[in-house]
């Protein structure tokens, strides 16, 4: 099944070139430019109407673009039809064949490709071994389970060796517990198999796990691209901060600019000692910090390396392994600080007066409007 | 149950009052008032009425079938096309219901005849002694029939085509299949219950036709309901009429099961 990888590396496998689509007055891709480099898991990241699916269905050929060129492998395939594209695709409700059996829905891209019949039977046993459900190609779609169907998308995906792989949304419709042992599996084959995956998803935490680049679109444009830590932790936008995980926003302005910079806020000064390319002071400026990295501390802690400012307990909720404490700032703004839960552990009740604090290099600063224009530090 | 009440009593006046009366004609005795086989004797006994039978069969299924080649495309194209496209094109595949049959039939004799149009044109291209029986045979019945049901086929394969998941085609397209191999191992095997349903719709009603082949067919073209109504106002022999009636619908029922078993639950289950 492994293809050995013997083409040059450093033409990306995909590569969307200023690519624009509209849907009548509707933009749904506004000159996107992407490039997916060849074996890695690029996931497309965002909202409904971000335009997510509309680039999965420009690379698979189902609408052509308004303006723009699509490039796989080094060719321009912008005007080849979908059949001509030599792509495997795994759709969100599987999209198999109801009246065909396991085996024939699977050995029918095979079939596509007018292979023997001893040579079909061989490798749809090869590929329903390796999504692990041998003994099912005498069955109807329709007789297995929501999981088991998935795998069989994937097997009859697999069983031509695409070399490209779209993924939308494919485990959408699966319970969490399945979908997660699914992101593994899909992990797994991909480690092993040496595919370019293009997967689509709303769920950031999905995102987060399976991937190896993410791309988080917002209406129609690219909003940041990088490796699942740069975007978790070096946001560029208020959206990318929102998006993924949890945040705590602040209003503020930029009141001293340097190595540290500090930031005149409604419920106090704070500080942010990482990098962020504002300079000039007096500038409104939104601040950013996990709901991980912040404490709860009682009254009279001091610690001057730490963000310190007042507040009110209002709420505490123990998610199992996490507990999440909501909390009011002194200018009306609330809160959340994330804790590991440890049998015992004792939380300050509901109304009582309580500091909450962050330190310095946790805080991120954040433009009030669109992004900031540096490139991620390198991973 | 209260709602449906009125509707009951309406079908029982209407229907299962007359249904009722038509058995009793057909298997009670004039004579005795007992139960009895005689009548259904009779019929089976005579060729003639066999050969009707027989013809009749032939013509239902002809008749489908040829309705079926003339509306798959029809419903094919139609499928394709915008919703609003296809809602105006349908009213033309609707429009052989808005003129009565006895227009249609004899505007058949206008185009078909021995000095119709086709026949004209036939002359005209291939030579004065030139000419093609259109009518008062086999194919003046076909020509009738397809007109008269093609929208019984066309909808019930048009909603089936309309209903078919789009992931299946991209699915297989981008698997790499040509438009050719995706209609015949995709969209074919998936409409099938739409085209069962529609052969269904088209044999039962023909099966009753009378109008149609007594206009447009030969003397060799009698049907069962062109019996029924000859022993009916011809030679008033309602004990015969009532059996012909009774076989009629004892065809129909048999060959709705056959097609219900063949299909399995298809036909008017969920599955597609």
């Amino acid at each position: 099944m492994i293809r050995p990888n013997t083409a040059d590396t450093t033409t990306p496998m995909v590569w969307l070139q200023g690519v624009t689509k509209h849907y009548g007055t509707v933009v749904a891709l506004d000159e996107i430019d992407l490039e997916v480099r060849r074996s890695e898991f690029l996931t497309l990241l965002g909202p409904s109407g971000s335009g997510k699916t509309t680039i999965l269905n420009l690379i698979s050929g189902m609408v052509g673009p308004t303006a723009g060129r699509i490039w796989i492998d080094g060719k321009d395939i912008t005007e080849m039809p979908p059949n001509k594209r030599g792509l495997g695709m795994v759709f969100q409700n599987y999209a198999l064949m109801p009246h065909m059996t396991v085996f024939e829905n699977i050995a029918f891209p095979l079939r596509v490709r007018k292979l023997k019949s001893g040579v079909i039977k061989t490798k749809v046993a090869e590929v329903l071994d390796l999504v692990r459900l041998p003994e099912v190609a005498r069955r109807k779609p329709s007789e297995l389970s929501g999981g088991q169907q998935q795998r069989i998308a994937i097997a009859r995906c697999l069983v031509y060796n695409p070399s490209i792989i779209l993924m939308d949304e494919p485990l959408g419709a699966l319970d969490k517990k399945l979908r997660e042992e699914m992101q593994l599996e899909l992990k797994r084959l991909h480690a092993s198999l040496d595919i370019t995956a293009i997967y689509v998803t709303h769920d950031q935490e999905e995102a987060l796990t399976m991937s190896d680049r993410i791309v988080l679109l917002n209406d129609g444009q690219i909003e940041q691209m990088g490796t699942p830590d740069d975007l978790y932790f070096h946001p560029r936008s208020l959206f990318s901060a929102e998006f993924l995980g949890d945040s705590n926003i602040l209003s503020g302005n930029i009141e001293e600019a340097g190595p540290t910079v500090t930031i005149s806020t409604a419920v106090g000064q704070c500080r942010c000692s990482r990098a962020c390319g504002f300079a000039e002071s007096g500038t409104p400026v939104k601040i950013m910090v996990r709901p991980e990295n912040v404490f709860i501390l009682p009254p009279g802690t001091s610690d001057e390396h730490l963000n310190k400012v007042p507040a009110r307990m209002v709420d505490t909720i123990t998610f199992g392994g996490v507990i999440k404490s909501y909390l009011q700032l002194a200018d009306g703004s609330s809160m959340v600080v994330q804790e590991l839960t440890r049998a015992g552990q004792s939380v300050p009740e509901a109304g009582s007066e309580v500091y909450v604090a962050w330190s310095s290099e946790d805080t991120i600063i954040l433009p009030v409007e669109g992004r900031i224009e540096i490139p991620a530090p390198p991973s | 149950m209260f709602f449906v009440t009125p509707f009951l009593i309406y079908m029982g006046i209407v229907f299962f009052i007359p249904v009722g009366l038509i058995l009793f004609t057909g298997f009670v005795s004039e004579e005795t008032g007992q139960f009895t086989f005689e009548y259904f004797q009779a019929f089976f006994t005579q060729g003639l009425y066999l050969r009707v039978l027989w013809t009749t069969i032939e013509v239902s299924f002809m008749g489908a079938l040829i309705v079926l080649l003339c509306g798959y495309p029809i419903a094919y194209y139609l499928a394709k096309q915008p919703p609003k496209r296809r809602m105006y094109l349908s009213l033309f595949v609707l429009l052989p219901f808005y003129t009565s049959i006895l227009v249609k039939s004899f505007a058949f004799v206008v185009i078909l005849g021995h000095s119709g149009a086709v026949n004209w044109l036939l002359r005209f291209f291939l030579g004065e002694d030139f000419g093609v029986q259109l009518l008062y045979n086999r194919i003046g019945v076909m020509f009738g029939i397809v007109h008269d049901m093609l929208p019984f086929i066309v909808f019930p394969i048009l909603v089936n085509l309309l209903a078919q998941n789009p992931a299946l085609h991209r699915a297989a397209e981008i698997m790499g299949a040509s438009r050719t191999r995706i209609f015949w191992q995709v969209t074919f095997p998936l409409s099938l219950p739409g085209i069962f349903a529609g052969i269904l719709l088209v044999v039962v009603r023909v099966m009753g036709q009378f109008v149609t082949p007594s206009l447009l067919g030969g003397r060799t073209d009698i049907m069962m309901a062109n019996l029924v109504d000859f022993h009916v106002n011809d030679v008033l022999d309602w004990n015969m009429a009532a059996v012909i009636s009774i076989l009629l619908a004892v065809m129909a029922g048999v060959f709705l099961v056959a097609l219900a078993r063949l299909r399995g639950a298809q036909i008017f289950g969920a599955e597609t």
